[in-house]
């Protein structure tokens, strides 16, 4: 019998970080038999109390990724540290398969984290580590401890320590609203804003060595294709022709971006060279060619095209501009990107008259819808390849949500702004 | 094959429309010429809401505005458009993926076209807009895309192309915010704006 | 005449080439040809696609077919061999006569499945007898080392550990390094356990962690292991 769990309770993370609310972590659904860890809370050697929970930092990432459940702490026997001696007979009896402790100690340069995982029914310790930090960088020392746990139970590495950007909207009516573009950490912390604009901020997207962010803005009334370098916020202009210039995607060199241009009368998608501003149009079609996206070997684009009556995705070869439908199954799929592997694309896809994130192998050409709430767009696949984010929507607000790359787990972020979209998943980081 | 047909069906409607607003064109400039007459704003209020308007019915309209005689002077000529041009909607709607003009939308059309014409220094803008449904890049050449077909339509109608700015905010800006087909439909538009 | 009125009207007020019906005629029908184009184009994709797919499943048919035709033809062919032994016959140009089909024997593997099947539908008596035949009538078949892991399985289900254990220990026996031996290992040492020889099951458990820490079977033992503590 195959039965869901359905998780009902909040998560609430941290809140931190100069910009209003950030997003609340919901799990709407996870997988059928989730491993069962017990974070026990850091022991803190200094005075006063920190501002950050680093055991519950932990714990809400493992558990976000769906595989994982938390042990409450209120049922925990002992609160043992990671020099203490752990009796592994105690964590059993509160079903706990794995155990985390930890500790955080003060020094001249900021705090020295020791955190250990233990394997409760193989009855031993897998790994102890001590990690330094300046006191800032706490929460980053908790999604680096997240990772080397989850690669240690998953072998797949984590995306804890990853980023996310997105687009917030304030509207006070039509004409008068304020866009902005968040840089947050992956489990919607720490957020901070990059850009911000009273015309629409669209199609963010990450450079793949994670330092620089293109997306379109209007400047005045105009268009245009901006790159931002986060560590130094210097905006670098790519393009401001007449008509449309939308949906950039960098290439896996981050030398170019592909990108869609009208200025010859007609959305094309052109390959824009970042250092020469040089310009190579890849498509000529008088249907709508948008959205390209770069494969990750950087041989061919993936975009969206109505030359055939209906958007569908192509596949087009950067080397001989050779032209590919791709999608088949229904009359509107759009926005694709390709999992890290290249293996397998996900898009959106409408299906009776409601609109989904779906995942298709290119190999098999199988297809699986991954979720159930309507309008779903913008997704964006972790740099593991294992969680695909996308912008949703619940009434009249616009959230973010979170969907295994297998359809099974499935995790809502909604925020304190009413309209969250546009996210884009980070390149792993280190 | 389906497709296909509607299709036709509908490129044939829409030849139609174009063909009798073109035709519609000519008589008024034979009019203008003739007497210098225009027809009264009030004949070409068609302000109400487009959703509602009822398609077809403005040709005959149009034709009974001209019988009426005006001052001779292309001034007055110009005043009298631009009155009718501004009383004329200025939102044009579209059907879900498509960037066909809809027929009711072409009397109103017919009326800026005029006054631009009329006045070659007049400057007008045109916002294409789309739905939430749909992805935002797609929307947004979508939305260019309807801007575009009422350009089209009024430069057949012998407005300069310098005249017009087109330019798209696809999904971005919604007129309405209701998740249903009354507002996705009125939020599929382009706006003419006078500069 | 419209038309030359219009021309001199217009062109009084603005030097600009005028647009006349015919121009905007020819957009509208380029407009109109366009997506006539793009629908047809569409369709041409749709249909080269599901001629693709027809293609590539006619193909492995075509594969399907060919691979159960050979199959037959060498159980055929095996069939007249025995038959015919120790001296085919031989027709007067030289070539192998076919002899009339005899009764054929089934390949291994089929007669394998048939038992397997049995146990899949939860036939388990009927599976039981079918995979004792089997051993006995194919006993240079690898497969007699599944079938009595399966008949194993079957008395385990049935609760009959007397004979389960008699299974197991004999394929340990017989096949030490059968690619299952740690499954049958913590099965064996389960029913050890379960029937009072705790000794023989420490030990066989113990084994099997030390064999490999790591192994899922190695997490389960040592959870046997702990229950009896």
């Amino acid at each position: 019998m195959q039965r869901l769990i359905y998780w009902t309770w909040l998560l609430l993370v941290c809140v931190a970080g100069p910009v209003r609310a950030e997003l609340v972590i919901e799990i709407t659904r996870g997988v059928e038999n989730p491993i069962k860890v017990a974070v026990v809370p850091f022991r803190f050697q200094g005075s006063g109390v920190l501002d950050v929970d680093l055991a519950r930092l932990i714990e809400s990432n493992l558990e976000r990724t769906g595989q994982f459940q938390r042990v409450n702490r209120n049922s925990m026997l002992s609160l043992p540290g990671p020099n203490d001696q752990l009796f592994y007979r105690d964590w059993r009896a509160i079903d706990s398969e794995y155990t985390v402790v930890g500790e955080i100690t003060p020094n001249e340069n900021g705090y020295l984290v020791t955190f250990g995982l233990h394997d409760v029914l193989g009855q031993r310790e897998l790994f102890a580590e001590k990690v330094p930090g300046p006191a800032s960088a706490l929460r980053d020392i908790g999604h680096y401890i997240s990772d080397k746990i989850y690669e240690s139970l998953t072998g797949i590495k984590g995306i804890f320590s990853t980023k996310l950007v997105y687009v917030t909207v304030d509207r006070r009516s039509e004409k008068d609203q304020t866009f902005r573009l968040i840089l947050s950490d992956a489990d919607g912390g720490r957020t901070r804003t990059i850009f911000e604009s009273s015309e629409p901020i669209l199609s963010p997207t990450w450079s793949p060595d994670g330092g620089r962010i293109a997306y379109m803005s209007f400047r005045g009334k105009r268009a245009g294709i901006y790159v931002q370098t986060l560590a130094t916020g210097e905006v670098q202009k790519v393009t401001d022709f007449p008509g449309l210039n939308s949906a950039p995607s960098f290439s896996p060199d981050g030398r170019q971006l592909a990108l869609t241009l009208s200025k010859d009368g007609n959305p094309e998608v052109y390959i824009a060279n970042l250092r020469t501003g040089e310009l190579q149009r890849m498509t000529d079609h008088f249907g709508i060619d948008t959205e390209p996206r770069w494969s990750p070997d950087g041989r061919s684009i993936l975009f969206t095209s109505s030359r055939g009556g209906k958007p569908q995705l192509y596949q087009l070869n950067v080397s001989d501009r050779e032209v590919k439908r791709v999608t088949f199954d229904g009359d509107y799929n759009s926005n694709g990107a390709f999992t890290p592997d290249g293996s397998a694309i996900v898009f959106v896809h409408r299906s009776n008259d409601r609109f989904h994130i779906a995942r298709m192998d290119l190999k098999t050409r199988a297809m699986r819808i991954l979720t159930e709430t309507d309008l779903d767009e913008s997704p964006s696949v972790a740099p593991n390849g294992t969680m695909v984010i996308y912008a949703t929507s619940e009434g009249a607000r616009g959230l973010l949500g979170l969907v295994s790359t297998d359809g099974r787990v499935r995790v809502r972020l909604p925020s304190a702004s009413e309209q969250v979209r546009e996210p884009a998943w980070s390149p792993f980081m280190n | 094959m389906d497709v296909l047909k509607t299709i036709k069906m509908a490129s044939f409607a829409a030849a139609f429309a174009v063909l009798a607003g073109c035709a519609g064109q000519v008589k008024e400039d034979v009019a203008v010429s003739d007497a210098t007459a225009e027809r009264a704003p009030e004949t070409a209020t068609a302000t109400a809401a487009p959703t509602e308007a009822v398609s077809g019915a403005g040709s005959s309209q149009a034709s009974q505005g001209a019988s009426q005689s005006a001052v001779s002077g292309a001034e007055i000529t110009r005043e009298s458009l631009k009155a009718s041009a501004l009383a004329a909607d200025t939102l044009f709607f579209f059907e879900f993926d498509k960037s066909d003009l809809r027929q009711d939308a072409l009397d109103d059309l017919d009326a800026h076209a005029k006054y631009l014409v009329a006045d070659r220094g007049a400057r007008v803008r045109l916002e294409g807009h789309a739905d939430e449904r749909g992805t935002r890049a797609y929307n947004l050449a979508l939305g260019e895309r309807r801007a575009n077909a009422v350009a089209r339509y009024l430069v057949i109608q012998g407005v300069n192309r310098a005249q017009i700015e087109t330019m798209s905010y696809g999904e971005e800006r919604p007129l309405s915010l209701a998740r249903d087909e009354s507002g996705w439909g009125r939020n599929r538009r382009v706006e003419l704006i006078y500069q | 005449m419209s038309v030359s009125l219009s021309a001199t009207v217009l062109s009084a007020a603005d030097p600009l080439p005028v647009t006349d019906d015919a121009r905007g005629e020819l957009l509208l029908q380029i407009e109109q040809l366009r997506q006539e184009t793009q629908a047809l184009r569409g369709l041409m994709e749709e249909l080269s696609n599901q001629l693709r797919t027809m293609q590539d499943d006619e193909k492995s048919r075509y594969l399907d077919l060919d691979r159960r035709l050979g199959e037959l033809i060498r159980i055929q062919r095996e069939a007249v061999q025995s038959a015919a032994a120790p001296a085919p016959i031989a027709s007067a140009d030289g070539t192998e006569v076919i002899s009339r089909p005899e009764p054929t024997r089934v390949p291994a593997q089929e007669a394998y499945n048939l038992a397997f099947q049995m146990i899949r539908e939860r036939q388990f008596e009927e599976s039981l007898a079918e995979m004792a035949e089997f051993i006995s009538r194919y006993p240079d078949s690898e497969l007699i080392h599944d079938a009595r892991f399966w008949r194993g399985q079957v008395y385990d289900v049935l609760a009959d550990d007397a004979n389960a254990i008699k299974e197991y220990e004999g394929l340990l026996a017989v096949k030490p390094d059968y690619r299952r031996l740690p499954q049958v290992q913590i099965k064996l040492g389960k029913l050890y356990l379960k029937t009072g020889q705790t000794a023989a099951g420490q030990q066989l458990l113990n084994a099997l962690i030390s064999a490999d820490p790591d192994s899922v079977e190695a997490g389960l033992a040592r959870r046997e292991l702990e229950a009896i503590r």
